[in-house]
């Protein structure tokens, strides 16, 4: 009987053992794993705020400044407009923030402000992306008209 | 000699046994967890250090030809976190090594006294 004993109190101590090393597995599992989803928002919003600098001084393909047209379009003219310059003149100023972009083509510009009703995004005619995690940076070109970069994951 | 007797240490066997399990499970365990602590830690160094060299490349604002082939405040980042780093525009033929973390960003480049838009590459690795 008493061999029966020790071999139970050894079988407890496995038992007690396992789960001590298991929750160390799931502790060793998740660790960092929040620290490093911080460090990539910050790369993401870290990108957006340099892309709207950098956009500060980007000329169109006619030599125009940027926002100054965007600008002009949002307050006096249609979505229309806007579209047609962005897919215009300013296609390539386009491609060069959704190829420099982390999160690629889901990739938007909105306009906040603008005549243009209730915050357009450029691509106009693409529904938003459906994600749960979207990174935004802010820049305003007027007192009155904010634009947004939006990086949707 | 008691029949089925094998020895002080026989009759314990059985338990030994368990109990060496046991142990050799949780060190083991110990051991491979203080392995991906460290190796988790170094990966956030280098993803920490990497966005500070970005940082520090980019905070010109309009960067030249020179910032992007010699950078003092990044040097001094990237030494500070045993890092080595390279940056180059997409459109220059550079490309990072296949283990470098890579990142985007989008830069306005003074090119000659021309102002243009382009999409700089930063590349660390450990070294």
């Amino acid at each position: 009987m008493k061999g029966q004993a020790a071999i139970m109190d050894a079988l407890i101590f496995m038992l007690v053992a396992s789960g001590a090393a298991t929750l160390l597995l799931f502790v060793a599992g998740i660790y960092s794993s929040s620290t490093s989803t911080q460090i990539n928002t910050i790369y993401n919003y870290e990108y957006g705020g340099n892309a709207l600098i950098a956009l500060h001084y980007a000329k169109d393909e006619q030599g125009r400044w940027f926002w100054n047209e965007l600008e002009g379009k949002l307050t006096a003219a249609s979505q229309a407009d806007v579209e047609a310059y962005m897919n215009g003149d300013a296609r390539f100023i386009w491609q060069n923030i959704t190829s420099s972009s982390p999160a690629g083509q889901n990739t938007t510009l909105c306009f906040e402000g603008a005549g243009l009703g209730a915050t357009p995004c450029y691509p106009f005619n693409r529904p938003e992306p459906a994600s749960t995690t979207v990174y935004t940076s802010s820049v305003k070109i007027t007192p009155d008209i904010d634009v947004i970069i939006k990086l949707y994951y | 000699m008691r029949k089925g007797f094998i020895g002080p240490i026989g009759d314990d066997l059985p338990s030994i046994i368990a109990l060496m399990l046991a142990m050799g499970l949780f060190f083991s365990s110990v051991i491979y967890v203080i392995n991906v602590y460290n190796q988790k830690i170094a990966d956030m160094d280098m993803l920490k250090g990497s966005i500070e060299i970005g940082r520090a490349v980019m905070n010109k604002g309009v960067l030249t030809r020179d910032d992007l082939d010699s950078n003092p405040n990044a040097n001094y980042v990237a030494k500070s976190y045993s890092l080595s780093y390279d940056v180059y525009l997409e459109s220059d033929t550079n490309s990072c090594s296949m283990e470098s973390l890579r990142f985007s960003y989008l830069v306005a480049m003074n090119d000659a006294g021309k102002i243009g838009l382009h999409t700089m590459m930063l590349c660390t690795w450990k070294g």
